[in-house]
């Protein structure tokens, strides 16, 4: 019964299947903190939480950017500010041995943090 | 003594004949499937003979295969893999407790069927087409980015992708309001998958009428002449495994 | 070509078929139901299970 599901397909098989893959249940996601790995099970915790709220940082300054509502000053010290986050994030991430992947959480229903 | 459980239906639509379907089913897939009633309601299961400790792939395709195959003849509530209870008695309080609940969604979904209709970026596509959005972007620099300091220059990086990832959103957006208006003419179950990758424009699943078959395929493939660059593909017909959701007592 | 057709069409309902039996569907859970002491090891093997799929297409397709 199991290979006739496919009613209409059109375009590349391969990407079809190379999206499905990735939206497959699986663990990603998941923190297993275990006594061996508790360090990088709450690097990785901590870091997902810090790479969340930059991510809301740098949205938000793009609204205020749209918004024409930052002086000269403040344009300058955004830009210094975010970038610097970014690079320290980089850093962070080598060091733990993390890649953007491995630094999001999955809510269940309510879908992926990031 | 562990008990599968497959599937649940309505015991008063065609009372006899599930249990011929079953006894048939058995014979076939050499599986000894029972049926426990209460409520007017029937579930399909069956003992697990062997304890195991790991499952295999085939195990899960098989249980799907069998459920699939009772919804082929019958409207059903399709169990998630792994609903096993320890007795017959679990099977009955389950049934009496939630009886209710269980007929009101069996009557939503009887007669019906579910498709999942995916809508895909090509990867070409993407490409060719949001670059050149990006160059678009590159040209409109707002008045307080204008300017050569290494800073200004980081931000208007972030803003450019800022730009595209709106323009993009929008684009999805568009296309699935316009499919959510014609989808709704054939029929008024309709879910959205939000947890997908960048590359889906739409991923939905729907329950139609078996009737309506004919109409969903048209639908599609006037979808696929409409957005020929992207890649477009329907399944099933499934189990209601998408609308059988109900919270249990 | 056909082959093909038919491993490509393989694939994709595989993919949705156990993306529903595992994750959608009726769900028993509930004091009455998963008394089954085993219950967490299914769910254990289920992870395993499809972390593994891929893997295992693999294998089929080299053997």
């Amino acid at each position: 019964m199991q290979e006739d599901k496919i009613l209409f397909y059109a375009g590349s098989a391969n990407e079809i299947i190379e999206e499905l893959e990735k939206i497959k249940p699986g663990d990603q996601g998941r923190i297993n903190a275990t006594p061996e790995n508790v360090d990088s099970g709450l690097a990785k915790l901590v870091l997902t939480l810090i790479e969340l709220i930059r991510k809301l940082m740098e949205k938000q300054a793009m609204r205020r950017i749209d918004g024409d509502s930052l002086t000269e000053e403040q344009i300058e010290n955004l830009g210094e500010t975010l970038m610097k986050l970014e690079n320290k994030m980089d850093e962070l991430k080598k060091i733990f041995n993390l890649t953007d992947k491995d630094l999001n959480l999955n809510l269940g229903p309510l879908g992926d943090l990031l | 003594m562990p008990i599968i459980m497959y599937a649940i239906l309505d015991t008063r639509v065609n009372n006899e004949d599930i249990s011929h379907f079953i006894e048939h089913l058995s014979f076939e897939s050499n599986i000894q499937f029972e049926l426990i009633s209460s409520h007017e309601l029937t579930a399909v299961v069956s003992i697990q003979t062997e304890s195991k400790s790991a499952i295999s792939q085939a195990d899960v395709l098989t249980y799907a295969g069998i459920v699939d195959i009772i919804a082929q003849k019958h409207s059903i509530l399709p169990m998630r893999y792994g609903s096993v209870v320890s007795s017959y008695a679990d099977i009955t309080n389950l049934l009496d407790k939630n009886a209710e609940s269980f007929h009101r969604v069996l009557k939503k979904i009887s007669n019906k069927e579910e498709y999942s209709l995916r809508l895909l970026f090509s990867h070409q596509h993407q490409d060719a087409d949001f670059n050149k959005e990006s160059s678009d972007a590159t040209q409109s620099v707002p008045d307080i980015l204008q300017g050569k300091s290494e800073n200004k220059q980081y931000l208007l990086k972030k803003y450019q992708k800022h730009i595209i990832e709106e323009q993009r959103i929008q684009y999805i957006e568009n296309i699935q309001s316009k499919v959510i208006i014609d989808l709704k003419k054939i029929t008024e179950y309709i879910e959205f998958n939000k947890k997908v990758t960048p590359a889906f424009i739409i991923d939905a699943v729907i329950l139609i009428e078996k009737s309506a078959k004919g109409e969903l395929l048209a639908f599609v493939g006037q979808l696929k002449s409409k957005y020929p660059e992207h890649n477009v593909i329907l399944t099933g017909p499934w189990p209601p495994y998408n609308f059988a959701q109900i919270k249990l007592e | 070509m056909q082959d093909d057709l038919y491993d490509i069409n393989k694939e994709i309902t595989i993919l949705d078929v156990l993306d529903r039996v595992l994750t959608k569907g009726v769900v028993i859970t509930g004091d009455i139901v998963i008394s089954v002491a085993d219950i967490d090891l299914v769910y254990l093997g289920l992870r395993l299970l499809l972390s593994s799929v891929e893997t295992m297409e693999k294998m089929k397709a080299v053997n």
